[in-house]
């Protein structure tokens, strides 16, 4: 079997806070594997960006990861000094963010931005990076390069901004690049335009791809393998098709049967009641208890184990006798 | 992460202390302040003169306790008639906008047009010095940094639902100020204020330093740095003194303006 | 093109705003400038004819008009006290302030914008707060005291400095150098804290962007990110700061001239007010109120200027 491009094994994150210690992410495991695309899912405060923060090393000064590791690349992350993640960032490991209004530098034009990475990381000349960066704006469909090598951000579209950070995530051909929430500040039509674009990276170059979002419509179509998270925890993972014909979790049965859709037109939508358990709120049992409409009498004080049916996995009471205890 | 409450300790201390000054000087002095000793000039700190004896004998403890007095009437006024026609001008300009706004704003503007002490000195220059007239040249030069605050929290305000609601219900234009946006406005009001203070009691030192502010027999720091200045070399304890105690009192206030934003940023 | 009119137009308003208070202020003078340019003791026909050389005979929107037109050619009146027209007077004493204005604002950029970035990198540590309380202290001093303070160590104490006596730069250079240090310093003191307590806050707004965010992900290190980034946005705040701080400068310096005896603007202001040479002293003001607004002015245009967004947008 090939070497997973970033492996995850029982990551906790803990935030320091004036009122004491509170875990963020609890328990965090999971693989990604060259040229796979994998989803993260679940509602916001659930610990999605915070994942990828944690691996792309940009924690906040009061959190920190109290437990457990991760392998990127036969490297271990958390061990690495100042120096070794900035060799990495951008060059081996890049990141798209959500909100494409906001994540370029306003003062600086367009060209200087996104051949920065190569001027960071590379040894081109010049004259070679803007030809290695226009062959990119190509490949990422962003057309008149030699206006756009001059433009200031403010000049282009929210898609035509999204298209730019994409470049800049895929001109250093990273091994694994993390999208957060790519599509979710666009427009309809423009974030089709935006998922085509990633179905064509994910063919022409040879990377992993974490994509996180909380739209189950995105995420069939990107993912290979998606997890689904809940106030901190993975609480079930697999191949997107099975896990979304056949969900495990009643979270993921609620967050399945909340998105609306033709067939239940008419009908009045399905919404989870109840919030996310703030930091401060969570507790010892399963996190997912006030709201759970299977709950059990062991779900409140303890946290289910997690039981493996092929290669789906969930963490939840209901299954401690069918499945295999992991 | 908890916001850090030590400058607004501090600066409660460096006020509160020379508040407290203020309050034994009515009552309470070691020596007349102007009792003047020809045989005692320009004495060292002792236990007799805690803080040494000026060019004509008199006390400078005493004089410093009732230099007080007149920097808190000059604070407290100043910022009184600064907040007054400040709320005036900020309100009306906030809360109607359009022409009223753009014509109030010039005039603001133009009086921004004049750096540091120069309105105040030439007010106090037309209108004489003297304690009355440097506390309306102090006060007029504050109103600007009034009215922009008061402004920007009116027009911030106006465009909120609960006041909007209560436009349209009809409610008049003074009742809605007092009532609805005004107390919003309070906390950057009182950081206002303080700053004010602060500002005042320093530009009331320069003031009378040029010998433009308070006249004697009324006492005053600024005053006594004037008179200290050509004893800089014989007794520098005298100008140190003095303008440490200003310094103090600045200070005291100005750590306290920014002690309050700190908790209302906070709390936001 | 629009926009530029605009602001063209609305400095005009201000300047004439201005002008018209500084008038009216001086309006307001109790008493007869003629009797009290000539004293209690003049006689009647005396009286009568000053006022007529001064104006005063005109009513007030007529002296008003004289004397902006008077500025607009060059002509400020004449000065009660030398006898000489206003600027005469000026042109000697403008270069002594501008001078010991630019040294200064010199002084506050070199000794604030590093302070500044330096105070903005150790944020979250504990000096900081300490460090903060400091700036405040350089705010709360006031200016021509902190001129006593030079003078006690540097002069008194350490003996460095023997002579106060104002030397221009084309005279000598390090007697310049020497005369301007302290005045200079005196002015900037609270400029520099003012400058570093704004650049701190800027930075650390600046630094909650989601572009510093993208760039360190592309790899840049911490300094890269500021230098490269941060203090390209931070540009466009603290040229407004630099525009403020110069308007203080000037009005620092009213001060720091008398107690440096430097033979300035601010010095000569104060004299004209204690000898009552009013012409002399509104038209000063006037001068000094129209500079202000002009630092003011080439400031909007020039942020406008330097943020991409404003200048292409418009």
């Amino acid at each position: 079997m090939n070497q997973a491009t970033l492996a995850v094994h029982e990551l906790d994150i803990t935030f320091h806070l004036p009122e004491g210690e509170f875990y963020a992410l609890q328990d965090i495991s999971f693989e990604i594997n060259p040229n796979e695309v994998v989803g993260i899912v679940g509602e916001s405060g659930c610990g999605k960006s915070l994942t990828a923060k944690a691996i792309m090393g940009t924690l906040p000064q009061n959190a920190s990861i109290t437990r457990g590791n991760m392998i990127f690349q036969n490297r271990q992350l958390h061990q690495m000094l100042d120096k070794d993640w900035q060799r990495l960032r951008g060059n081996e490991l890049t990141m798209i963010f959500q909100e494409p209004m906001t994540s370029l530098n306003p003062v600086l034009t367009i060209g200087k931005q996104v051949s920065e990475v190569l001027k960071r990381h590379t040894s081109l000349s010049k004259k070679e990076r803007k030809q290695q960066v226009m062959k990119t704006w190509k490949k990422v469909g962003l057309p008149r390069p030699e206006a756009l090598w001059k433009a200031y951000p403010h000049q282009l579209s929210g898609g035509m901004r999204q298209r730019v950070v994409i470049a800049m995530a895929v001109i250093g051909q990273p091994q694994l690049i993390i999208a957060d929430e790519p599509t979710t500040a666009l427009d309809v039509t423009t974030q089709a335009q935006i998922l085509s674009l990633f179905q064509s990276i994910k063919q022409n170059y040879n990377n992993a791809l974490l994509f996180i979002s909380h739209d189950w419509g995105v995420i069939r179509r990107i993912c290979d393998r998606v997890m689904v998270m809940y106030a901190g925890r993975i609480v079930e993972q697999g191949d997107v098709d099975k896990l979304m014909n056949e969900p495990k979790h009643p979270y993921t049965k609620s967050l399945l049967q909340a998105i609306p859709n033709a067939s239940k037109r008419g009908q009045r939508l399905y919404t989870i009641p109840g919030n996310v358990p703030s930091l401060q709120e969570r507790k010892t049992g399963c996190p997912f208890y006030e709201r759970c409409p299977l709950k059990m009498k062991q779900c409140e004080a303890v946290f289910p184990d997690t039981y493996t049916f092929a290669r789906q996995t969930v963490a939840c009471h209901l299954f401690a006798k069918e499945g295999d205890h992991h | 992460m908890r916001s850090n409450r030590l400058p607004l300790y501090i600066g409660l201390t460096f006020v509160g202390s020379l508040f407290v000054m203020m309050l034994i000087g009515v009552f309470y002095t070691p020596y007349d302040p102007n009792a003047m000793d020809a045989t005692n000039r320009l004495a060292l700190p002792s236990a007799t003169h805690l803080f040494g004896t000026d060019n004509f004998g008199r006390d400078i403890f005493s004089r410093v306790m009732e230099g007080t007095k007149t920097a808190f009437f000059i604070g407290t006024t100043a910022v009184s008639i600064g907040l007054f026609f400040g709320f005036l001008f900020g309100a009306f300009a906030g809360y109607f906008g359009g022409w009223i706004d753009e014509i109030l704003m010039r005039f603001i503007d133009a009086m921004l047009a004049f750096p540091g002490i120069l309105l105040a000195i030439m007010l106090v220059a037309v209108f004489e010095p003297g304690i009355k007239n440097t506390v309306i040249a102090l006060g007029v030069m504050s109103v600007p940094a009034f009215a922009r605050i008061i402004r920007s929290t009116f027009i911030q305000y106006k465009s909120y639902d609960f006041v909007k609601a209560s436009i349209a219900k009809g409610g008049s234009a003074l009742h809605i100020m007092l009532k609805h946006i005004l107390p919003n406005a309070l906390s950057p009001i009182f950081v206002a204020a303080s700053l004010s203070f602060s500002g005042s009691v320093l530009a009331e030192s320069g003031l009378s330093y040029l010998g433009l502010g308070v006249q004697p027999p009324d006492p005053s720091w600024g005053r006594m740095l004037k008179e200290a200045q050509p004893y800089i070399a014989t007794a520098p304890w005298y100008v140190v003194i003095v303008g440490v105690v200003i310094t103090v009192l600045v200070l005291g206030f100005n750590l306290l303006s920014d002690g309050m934003r700190d908790i209302h940023d906070k709390r936001v | 093109m629009r926009f530029y009119l605009y602001k063209l137009s609305m400095f005009g308003l201000t300047l004439f705003i201005v002008s018209l208070m500084i008038f009216f202020v001086f309006q307001l003078l109790p008493g007869n400038p003629a009797q009290i340019i000539l004293g209690l003791d003049a006689d009647e026909q005396q009286i009568h004819y000053l006022e007529q050389e001064l104006g005063l005979d005109k009513s007030a929107i007529v002296r008003y008009i004289d004397w902006m037109a008077g500025i607009f050619q060059g002509d400020l009146g004449e000065s009660l006290r030398y006898q000489v027209p206003v600027s005469d007077v000026l042109a000697e004493r403008i270069p002594v302030t501008t001078s010991i204005a630019i040294f200064s604002m010199v002084l506050t950029v070199i000794v604030g914008i590093p302070l500044g970035i330096l105070i903005a990198r150790m944020n979250g540590k504990r000096i900081a707060v300490f460090l903060s309380m400091f700036t405040q202290l350089g705010i709360s001093i006031p200016s021509f005291w902190f001129g006593f303070m030079l003078i006690l160590l540097f002069s008194v104490t350490l003996n460095w400095v023997t002579s106060f006596e104002y030397v221009a730069w084309s005279e000598d250079f390090f007697g310049a150098l020497q005369a301007h240090l302290l005045p200079s310093l005196a002015i900037a003191i609270s400029n520099i804290a003012v400058v570093i307590r704004y650049l701190r806050n800027t930075i650390l707004d600046q630094n909650k962007m989601d572009y510093v965010r993208t760039a360190t992900c592309k790899g840049l290190s911490e300094r890269a990110v500021l230098y490269g980034h941060v203090l390209r946005n931070a540009c466009i705040p603290i040229i407004t700061i630099i525009g403020l701080i110069t308007a203080d400068t000037l009005g620092g310096s009213i001060i720091i001239e008398n107690v440096f005896a430097l033979p300035g603007l601010g010095s000569l202001l104060i004299q004209s007010i204690t000898s009552r040479d009013f012409p002399l002293v509104q038209s000063m003001v006037l001068y000094i109120a129209a500079i202000v607004l002009v630092i003011h002015f080439v400031v909007d245009l020039l942020y406008k200027f330097i943020d991409p967004r404003i200048r292409q947008g418009r």
